[in-house]
């Protein structure tokens, strides 16, 4: 858990925080979003201490940071930048080995180390892991910095507008793998985007803030429903609901029974996002989906469902 | 504030500048009163000023040297780097580059001694060598300045409708000028330099007096001709720093 | 192999032919060599075509072969390897033959007469440096490439070994010289090392803190600046009556040997020239590292010394290596200096040559000077190369 209490970090007369308090929970990825010059990546850089604080403090499972080594600090953090900032002199392997190494691992096990984490990642390690990262497009890149965070299994990882500087198509396919990877490693991360459809896909919960205030800490269903002032419904806007939907698949949701004649549904698996099966339903002009698990049928899909699925997270989110 | 800094920046160049020009004029006109600085720099000597020739004398020459090898060097080193970017030179582009490193080995005053046997002693040689010596770094720089035009700016120049010519001469050439003058001016500022070292061939200029203190252990002679050189050489370098006003700041 | 390969083979290709018109016509000028019946006599030229009798025939078809490879249609491979081995052959030839040239002229015009290799002689060699850049760019980078670009060095090291040419006039300088030779060449290469080495502690000190901090750089370059511009001569000469002052009042600067002239103004002057390349190439290297990689590497967990030694320093290192190369050709070159103001190195040679105008004897001394800078030059470069394999070959 990290708790940030009372942080502040003045730049001249300039308050790029302004007594943050923010509780990030163990194992959650924790969205700090907002408009350019919100203090978000100020925020990110107190937590590894690249930038120290004016006032407030930073707990670490209890511990306060300040009273840490910066580099062990950092160390026991995965750091993923924008703009990547891969060794450009070292190939793939080493770059992803750098932490390994200074923390002393052993040869083989760095080695092994590194082909699991590019493998993780989707770069098959024969092809690239002798490559320099000259020799990379964007998105690969990216994910050799992700490979080279988390290399040494730090509990934390921060990320800061890892996906800023790629194509969007590629974004969307690193945003989803992050997705999967998040959910089968459960790390503790915080995210630093302005895009607010990467934060309410990727999020647990996102911190929304403004002028290095904190405006409102919350899921995303959660700000949806119930935001709690003018500047986070302006600044997500009217169509959040619609957004939000992308977070949940039909499988979670409790379908209608199937019917008698229901084979002249549209068909779609149980594995498309809420957003995505919308999408279908207009698009084909149909009133109900057939939706599919394991290629069998499962149940119906229809306008009725999405709006019932919608209250319960509510429910949920509430509870 | 920028408009603060600049005009510092500006009085400070132009305050360099009056100081060295006013320093290089005192020194050749005012025979007598460099006499007297010499005098006090260098007390025990007998005599002061070199009795060969007159110091004024001695910097037209040494400024006739540096002035005829740079233009000759810019006049060639111009062409042969606007032919090595232009139809059948393109062939030689990379030759150029390639010789333009080379021919920094070759020792200037060495190359000076050497054409004496074709030449015979005076200013021929020097002329010759510092022109040999300065045509390959103008054309180099020719080069890199054309071809460090952004290629977008070259792509805008011929969408909005200009001919070959019309995009070298009002585009290209102004957008390399930073890069070519930065060439001019190694090459103003050496030739500058070097012709100190044509006293060697018998050219004249003021490496004469340098030469003969050292011959005769005189300090004095030696600062008559090193004082105005030194001069002389950072007069060109502060006269050829320039940068146009689009890229300042 | 896609359009600009073809392009660039093409171009080779008209390069080729224009070396081969000016190895032919360096054959043919009537200064090929120049006959003398004593060492600093003005001497008369004839053309080393004529001289060399057959060989002088073979010199030019070398040439003409050269030309017709350059517009066959042969494969490339075959085409470079060849071409380029027949245009370095030329002086090779050259030299070999204008030895045996200058044994027979010895026998006709006795021991006092020189046989100096004139114009056309270093015209040939410039066209088969010409004519082999050309060729080789038709073959991929690689060993079979480094060989035959430089077989012609070889080539000529072999001749030189061979004493088939003991009878031209530089080599009869060198050997009435060959003991002041070496040790001037030792003490050439002295004032190299001893500036080169002071210029790399104060470059590096100097370019790290212009990085470091930024406030400091108009202050340090400003003042290099200067010092590069100030001319050799004159700087000498401005240090003349210091160094002599001190060598006065301090002893044991006396008994260093410090003097107005000799060494230490040398030292002095080069080490001032040498630190510029190296500062500016630190600080540029240091400047141009992508802030994010720093960022990266602070983030990751590297302290300042390990960030240095691990993300910095390496990447810096190629960079400044080429400001050390710089600042070695440019002190090799510079140190010719000494000979003019009684600090001795090969320009004792070329000075001594000078005033008695004996061309051979400054070629003693020039032609060291230029082998040592090149052969610093190329040597650095491959080693450049081949610390930074991470980036774009050139």
């Amino acid at each position: 858990m990290i708790e940030i209490v009372g942080l502040t970090k003045t730049y001249g007369d300039r308050r790029a925080v302004d007594g943050l308090d923010l509780t990030i929970p163990t194992g959650e990825l924790t969205v700090l979003l907002g408009p350019s010059g919100a203090g978000k990546t100020t925020v990110l850089r107190c937590i590894n201490r690249l930038v120290e604080p004016t006032s407030g403090s930073i707990l670490v499972d209890g511990v306060d940071i300040a009273t840490l080594d910066p580099v062990a600090l950092r160390r026991s953090m995965g750091y993923v930048i924008q703009n990547v900032g891969l060794f450009p002199d070292m190939t793939v392997r080493e770059n992803v080995a750098a932490v390994p190494r200074m923390l002393g691992w052993d040869r083989r096990r760095i080695a092994a180390r590194v082909d699991e984490m590019l493998e993780m990642v989707g770069l098959d390690p024969e092809r690239y892991g002798d490559a320099y990262p000259r020799q990379l497009s964007g998105g690969e890149a990216q994910r050799v910095g992700v490979a080279r965070a988390l290399a040494a299994d730090p509990p934390i990882l921060l990320m800061d507008e890892p996906f800023g500087a790629v194509d969007p198509l590629t974004r969307e396919r690193l945003q989803r793998e992050m997705r999967h990877l998040q959910a089968k490693l459960r790390k503790t991360v915080v995210f630093v985007t302005h895009d607010i459809d990467e934060a309410v896909l990727l999020a647990d919960r996102i911190a929304l803030m403004r002028d290095g205030r904190l405006e409102q800490h919350d899921t995303p269903e959660a700000l949806w429903r119930r935001p709690a002032n003018d500047f986070v419904s302006r600044f997500f806007g009217e169509n959040l609901g619609l957004r939000v939907i992308i977070r949940h698949c039909l499988a979670d949701v409790t379908l209608k029974p199937l019917p008698h004649d229901a084979g002249g549904l549209p068909r779609v698996d149980a594995g498309v996002s809420l957003k995505e099966a919308l999408a279908e339903l207009v698009g084909r002009r149909a009133r109900a989906l057939l939706v599919m698990r394991d290629g069998r049928p499962a149940g119906v899909f229809d306008f009725d469902v999405l709006v019932e699925s919608l209250s319960r997270e509510d429910g949920r989110a509430r509870a | 504030m920028r408009g603060r800094e600049d005009t510092r920046r500006v009085v400070a160049r132009w305050t360099g500048i009056a100081a060295l020009a006013g320093a290089t004029v005192w020194m050749t006109l005012d025979a007598r009163g460099f006499e007297r600085v010499l005098r006090a720099l260098a007390p025990n000597e007998s005599a002061w000023l070199y009795p060969t020739k007159p110091l004024s004398a001695l910097v037209l020459e040494q400024v006739w040297l540096a002035t005829a090898a740079s233009v000759l060097a810019l006049a060639l080193g111009s062409a042969l780097g606007t032919l090595a970017l232009t139809g059948f030179g393109v062939a030689f582009r990379d030759l150029v580059l390639s010789v333009g490193s080379l021919a920094q080995t070759v020792p200037t005053v060495a190359l000076m001694a050497l054409l004496v046997p074709l030449t015979g002693y005076g200013p021929e040689p020097v002329v010759i060598a510092l022109t040999l010596y300065g045509v390959l770094p103008i054309a180099l720089n020719v080069i890199a300045g054309i071809e460090g035009v952004p290629p977008e700016v070259r792509d805008a120049a011929a969408g909005i409708g200009m001919g070959r010519a019309q995009r070298l001469l009002r585009v290209e050439i102004p957008l390399a000028m930073p890069v070519i003058l930065g060439g001019v001016k190694n090459v103003v500022v050496v030739n500058v330099s070097a012709a100190t070292l044509g006293a060697v061939v018998a050219a004249g200029g003021l490496g004469m007096p340098i030469l003969a203190g050292f011959h005769d252990y005189n300090d004095a002679f030696i600062l008559e001709g090193a004082l105005p050189a030194i001069a002389l050489a950072l007069l060109a370098d502060r006269l050829l720093t320039v940068r146009p006003r689009w890229d300042r700041g | 192999m896609d359009g600009a390969d073809v392009q660039l083979h093409q171009r080779a290709r008209a390069v080729a032919v224009a070396a081969s018109v000016l190895g032919a016509a360096a054959a043919l000028v009537p200064f090929g060599l120049v006959l003398r019946t004593t060492r600093i006599d003005r001497g008369v030229s004839v053309s080393l075509a004529s001289a060399l009798g057959v060989w002088g025939a073979a010199l030019v078809a070398c040439w003409l072969a050269v030309a017709a490879m350059a517009l066959s249609r042969m494969p490339l491979r075959t085409r470079g390897v060849a071409a380029s081995l027949i245009a370095g052959a030329a002086p090779v030839l050259a030299l070999w033959r204008a030895g045996a040239f200058a044994e027979a002229y010895a026998k006709q015009a006795g021991e006092l007469s020189r046989v100096s290799l004139g114009p056309g002689f270093w015209l040939t060699a410039a066209a088969a440096y010409v004519a082999v850049f050309a060729a080789t760019a038709w073959l991929e980078a690689g060993p079979l490439r480094a060989t035959v670009s430089y077989a012609p060095f070889a080539g000529i090291a072999a001749v030189l070994a061979s004493g088939a040419v003991s009878g031209i006039g530089i080599a009869r300088e060198y050997a009435n010289n060959a003991d002041a030779f070496v040790r001037q060449l030792a003490v050439h290469l002295g004032y190299v090392g001893a500036s080169v080495a002071v210029g790399l502690v104060f470059g590096i000190a100097l370019g790290l803190t212009a990085a470091r901090r930024p406030s400091a750089e108009p202050l340090v370059f400003g003042v290099l600046n200067v010092l590069q511009v100030v001319p050799t001569l004159a700087f000498i000469g401005l240090l003349y009556p210091v160094l002599t002052g001190l060598s006065r009042s301090v002893e044991l600067f006396a008994a260093l040997g410090v003097r107005g002239v000799g060494w230490a103004p040398v030292v002095v002057v080069l080490s001032a020239y040498a630190v510029y390349p190296i500062a500016r190439n630190t600080h540029a290297a240091l400047a141009s590292i992508d802030p994010a990689t720093v960022d990266a590497a602070t983030g990751i967990g590297m302290g300042a010394l390990r960030r240095f030694a691990m993300v910095e320093a390496p990447l810096a290192t190629p960079v400044v290596l080429a400001g050390l190369r710089v600042a070695l050709v440019q002190s090799t070159a510079g140190a010719i200096i000494a000979g003019l103001v009684g600090g001795g190195g090969l320009g004792t040679f070329v000075f001594l040559g000078a005033s008695e105008t004996a061309s051979d004897l400054m070629l003693l001394g020039v032609v060291p000077i230029v082998g040592l800078a090149l052969l610093f030059d190329r040597g650095l470069s491959a080693i450049e190369g081949a610390l930074s394999p991470w980036k774009e070959p050139a």
